[in-house]
């Protein structure tokens, strides 16, 4: 043969047979978790690149976990709230944590319950609120893209006709691109960090990232970070409050949850996540406290209204000794909490309170349950708590 | 004018120009082939010649003379007309 | 359609290569006739509009050029009007498609002339190939092409390689090439082909798309006013130059390797511009058709009626070490920033571009003036190019990498605000956790004015990392047309006489240690197809 033809068919060769070793590789390690490979301890037990496929791997590993409780919200539970555990009651269980971290929303809200309803066994959902999703109107939902379309039920709640496409894309993904060719090699160098980030087969995920960052620059630096983010964004939010009137933003969206649970027979329970006072106080300053207030006052009217008996609504978000625990000045990066990892992301403890709470097992003093008829007091009450809370600074004239 | 007489004149033309008293032009001499025989003496070098037999070039011939041959060619018929 | 696109690589390319060659063994012009019609298609693809807005030009082109031809010698006034007529046309079309928008948007800016803006559809590589057209109807009128056919003339227009982003071709480089092809598969051109390709497809997809996610944040936020910080600025000027220069590289390879499937050999069209010595020489290296171009349709004849003036007016001239100041002024100053002026307008209707074109002239301005006086002062030429060539790169390298700021940035004002941070105006941060970690350069920085910032610190490592990588490949690396000169990858490249060790070392040959590299090139470009994402020169 002669030179050129030969380095052609030489060329064709290797490329079919790299192409097969990446995509068995990829099948194989499954940086996403979207097939469902064996997690191998040392080369793919963990998957520390699914964080950034939230969506994509959460959509697949619920439809092979069918759990009968799901917990949904944004990172805050993700991280923050365990799905397996003594804390969850039997009958409850398996429990798979559906929280999406990233930019979540009340559309996306919807969307990963019903996926979580039309796996076939989902008897509970408890779903952590918050409440800055309730302080910008979210775009009504364009065309549906490659995370709706990979839904077993489309918004409407009908059986998915994109589905079968969105699959085979997803599986194409999965093992014939570059991300996950490096996503795989990523995965196994990363099995030996003392801590892997990874999102389990439940959809709870290990909190290396947090871990790490923690023990390397402080709790502190955490802390500060989130400070300069809270500043930039209070305003924006009250500006873009400032001339709203009527009920909050957003709120029809939980409307719609209740409703998809009665008819499905699904118990809910709702539940407005705990945010650092120190994050709190931005939200005062801005002037966004009365709104705050008014999101759980209409909150808990929308539950009276439409929930009845099967609908539960509690309150984390206040000025409690978990909420207020003392942040390490920025010179201290040794210190670390105990509650929280920084003023919006709890730790798991927290999260075990909470489900404990919830599930009516006992369980130290945190969060109550809100009605119309309660809501009032407990709005007065946090804003003693909130007088307690500054006056505890000694540098503030504790006036306001 | 034979092309030889044109060569010369055309020869003497860029020696002058560049003050390079070494250039001797030949019909397939490249403008590569001589120092310094810039774009800008191009420009310089048709203009002058130009000037020297009374003629105009073609603005699209300018540019597209391969070599000197092609201007000595230009040269004869743009004289013959 | 892109070429950078499943649909491209995977359908369109092996059915019109097939179709190609299996036609090419039965008849010539009937493998000729299918990829015009396969180019069309190419055309239409994305938009089937395009090929209706286009059609008519081509047609009106073709019928001025028939006209031309006939009118030719035994009328020059005709002629003339004719090719006057065809260039207005042209340009009219361009400037309806392209300009329309922001003239009405100038004009309300200084005239409060209350346009209602016309949003109109840009046809695809509509740009390139107005030019192209132009220089067919110039070659026509000075006879330079004689022969044409309609079937010639549309395949010329419609070549899909280089039908949407050039590089811009002349009719007489193109055509005996087509006349000769044989249009049967051949070995040596399909393994030189892949390899452009491909290698090209990995440029533009592993190599410079990355980028683009890194810094089009920092322009945004250039756009949106808010200041950027030293590292940052330079991050988005750096990070960019490197982007361009990568997808260009990258698209003008895959151009080189498309055509040569086919037989056909293109002009140069990119050339390590980022190893130039001096802005002249960076011109002759980055997009080289246009230059050509602009050089042959535009400046020299302004030059040349300019000279003839003053010649007639009995003024020096332009040149040597007796140029005066107006000669400088008129014959070289004027030329080069109105030439310059309307590449800028070309490259797009904006403010930025405007600009930018202005400011690589004014460089040229200044690098030839430097030629001028250089002589004066610095007798020994050879010890000055020694000592000064690594200051000319330097030079080169700061003005090509702030002037792309302005290419790239949404706004003139962004690009000025990017320009700010660069010479640190908006003060200089690094990562509390990068400052932490640097050992004693933390507080040396600090000395220096670096204050920490709670940002992260992943985004800068990412950033200067690739910028570094890139950076080394751009200005260490031989180019494709160097590692492919024994095989004439474009029109007139030879082997050097005597190649530098590392452009021998890397010298493309057919054998299988190539076809194993090139496979995994091919795999990583492929891979990476997933990720789609636009050719920047197929905006303009």
């Amino acid at each position: 043969m002669q030179p050129y033809a030969r380095f052609l068919c030489v060329w064709f060769a290797a490329l079919l047979v790299l192409a097969f070793c990446v995509a068995a590789l990829n099948f194989a390690i499954d940086p996403y978790d979207v097939f469902g490979s064996p997690r191998v301890a040392g080369i793919n037990a963990q998957k520390p690149r699914a964080r950034d496929h939230s969506m994509l791997t959460k959509a697949y590993q619920i439809e092979r976990f069918r759990p009968a409780t799901v917990l949904l919200g944004s990172s805050r539970v993700h991280i923050g709230v365990d799905a397996s555990g003594p804390e969850w009651p039997a009958a409850m269980q398996p429990v798979y944590n559906y929280a999406i971290p990233g930019s979540y929303n009340t559309t996306l809200m919807l969307a990963t319950l019903q996926q979580a309803a039309a796996t076939g066994r989902l008897a509970h959902a408890v779903i952590f609120l918050d409440f800055q999703n309730f302080f910008v109107p979210e775009a009504p939902p364009g065309p549906p893209n490659e995370d709706d379309r990979r839904l077993l039920l489309d918004p409407s709640g009908n059986a998915n006709a994109l589905r079968g496409y969105q699959r085979l894309d997803d599986g194409f993904l999965a093992l014939m691109t570059m991300g996950a060719l490096s996503d795989s090699v990523a995965t196994i160098l990363s099995q030996h960090a003392a801590l892997t980030l990874d999102i389990q087969p439940d959809g709870a995920s290990t909190d290396a990232d947090f871990v790490n960052i923690a023990r390397g620059d402080g709790t502190s630096s955490l802390f500060a970070q989130k400070r300069v983010f809270e500043a930039n964004r209070t305003p924006v939010l009250a500006r873009g409050l400032a001339a709203w009137t009527g009920p909050l933003p957003n709120l029809g969206r939980v409307a719609d949850v209740i409703a998809f649970c009665r008819r499905r027979g699904i118990a809910l329970t709702l539940a407005i996540a705990p945010t650092h006072a120190e994050a709190l106080e931005f939200y005062w300053r801005a002037g966004l406290w009365p709104r705050i207030e008014q999101f759980k006052t209409e909150l808990a009217e929308l539950v009276a209204r439409d929930g009845a008996e099967g609908v539960k609504l509690w309150d984390f978000s206040d000025y409690s000794s978990f909420t207020t625990e003392p942040v390490p000045p920025v010179s201290d990066r040794k210190t670390q909490t105990t509650w929280f990892w920084e003023p919006s992301h709890f730790k798991k403890p927290l999260g075990h309170i909470m489900i404990r709470r919830m599930t009516g097992q006992a369980a130290p003093e945190f969060g109550a349950l809100l009605t119309p008829e309660t809501v009032a007091e407990r709005n007065r009450q946090i804003r003693a708590q909130r007088q307690a809370y500054i006056c505890l600074d000694t540098a503030n004239p504790c006036k306001s | 004018m034979t092309q030889d007489d044109i060569l010369a004149t055309l020869t003497q033309t860029l020696r002058d120009l560049l003050g390079d008293d070494e250039i001797v032009l030949a019909m397939d001499t490249l403008r590569e082939d001589v120092p310094n025989w810039d774009s800008f003496n191009y420009i310089n070098f048709i203009v002058a010649t130009e000037a020297e037999f009374g003629i105009k070039f073609r603005i699209a011939d300018v540019e597209s003379f391969p070599d000197v041959g092609a201007v000595v060619r230009a040269i004869e018929r743009l004289r013959a007309r | 359609m892109l070429f950078n696109s499943y649909a491209f690589i995977f359908g369109f390319l092996p059915l019109t290569l097939a179709g190609f060659w299996v036609l090419g063994h039965r008849r010539r012009d009937w493998a000729l006739l299918w990829l015009t019609a396969a180019s069309l298609v190419f055309y239409a693809w994305w938009r089937p509009i395009n090929v209706l807005l286009i059609a008519p030009s081509i047609l009106i082109n073709y019928a001025l050029s028939l006209a031309l031809r006939r009118t030719g010698e035994d009328s020059p006034a005709l002629a003339r009007a004719l090719l006057i007529g065809g260039i207005v046309f042209n340009l009219c079309f361009l400037g309806y498609f392209k300009y329309l928008t922001f003239l009405q948007g100038t004009a309300n800016d200084l005239f409060d002339a209350g346009f209602t803006l016309t949003h109109l559809i840009l046809p695809l590589g509509i740009s390139f190939i107005t030019f192209q057209k132009i220089a067919f109807l110039v070659d026509v009128h000075a006879g330079r092409v004689k022969e044409f056919t309609f079937r010639n003339y549309a395949l010329f227009v419609l070549f899909f390689p280089q039908l949407v982003a050039g590089p811009i071709v002349h009719y007489r480089e193109m055509m005996p090439q087509f006349a000769v092809a044989p249009c049967r598969f051949s070995a040596e051109n399909a393994a030189i082909g892949v390899s452009l390709f491909f290698m090209g497809l990995f440029k533009k997809l592993v190599l410079a798309d990355p980028l683009s996610r890194l810094v089009a944040p920092l322009y945004a936020q250039a756009a949106a006013g808010t200041p950027l910080t030293l590292t940052d600025a330079w991050i988005a000027a750096l990070g960019f130059t490197l982007q361009i220069y990568f997808d260009f590289s990258g698209y003008s390879d895959m151009a080189l390797g498309l055509a040569r499937f086919f037989g056909i050999k293109l002009p140069v069209n990119f050339n390590s511009p980022l190893k130039s010595s001096s802005i002249i020489d960076f011109w002759l290296r980055w997009h080289v058709s246009l230059t050509r171009f602009l050089t042959a349709y535009l400046y020299n004849p302004l030059t040349l009626n300019l000279t003839r003036r003053r010649v007639a007016q009995g003024k020096p001239l332009f040149g040597g070490r007796n140029t005066t100041l107006s000669a400088f002024v008129w014959l070289l100053a004027m030329p080069t920033l109105l030439t310059m002026l309307i590449s800028g307008i070309w490259h797009g209707a904006g403010y930025a571009y405007i600009l930018w074109g202005l400011l690589h002239g004014l460089l040229l301005v200044v690098n030839h003036g430097w030629r001028v006086l250089r002589p004066r002062i610095f007798l020994d030429a050879k010890s000055y190019n020694r000592a000064m060539k690594p200051v000319g790169f330097v030079l080169t390298f700061l003005s090509v990498v702030f002037a792309m700021a302005m290419f790239r940035a949404p706004t003139a004002g962004s690009a000025v605000t990017i320009w700010q941070g660069m010479i640190g105006m908006f003060g200089a941060t690094l990562p509390e956790a990068i400052l932490n970690r640097i050992g004693p350069a933390g507080p040396w920085l600090t000395a220096l004015g670096f204050t920490p910032a709670w940002t992260s610190g992943s985004f800068l490592m990412e950033a200067t990392l690739r910028i570094a990588a890139l950076l080394a490949i751009a200005l260490c690396l031989p180019n494709t047309l160097e590692m492919l000169a024994r095989f004439e990858p474009a029109i007139g490249v030879k082997p050097a006489k005597q190649p530098e060790r590392l452009v021998r070392l890397l010298t493309w040959e057919p054998t299988s240690a190539w076809a194993l590299t090139l496979a995994v090139v091919t795999l990583a470009g492929v891979l990476s197809l997933g990720e789609l994402s636009e050719f920047l020169y197929w905006q303009f």
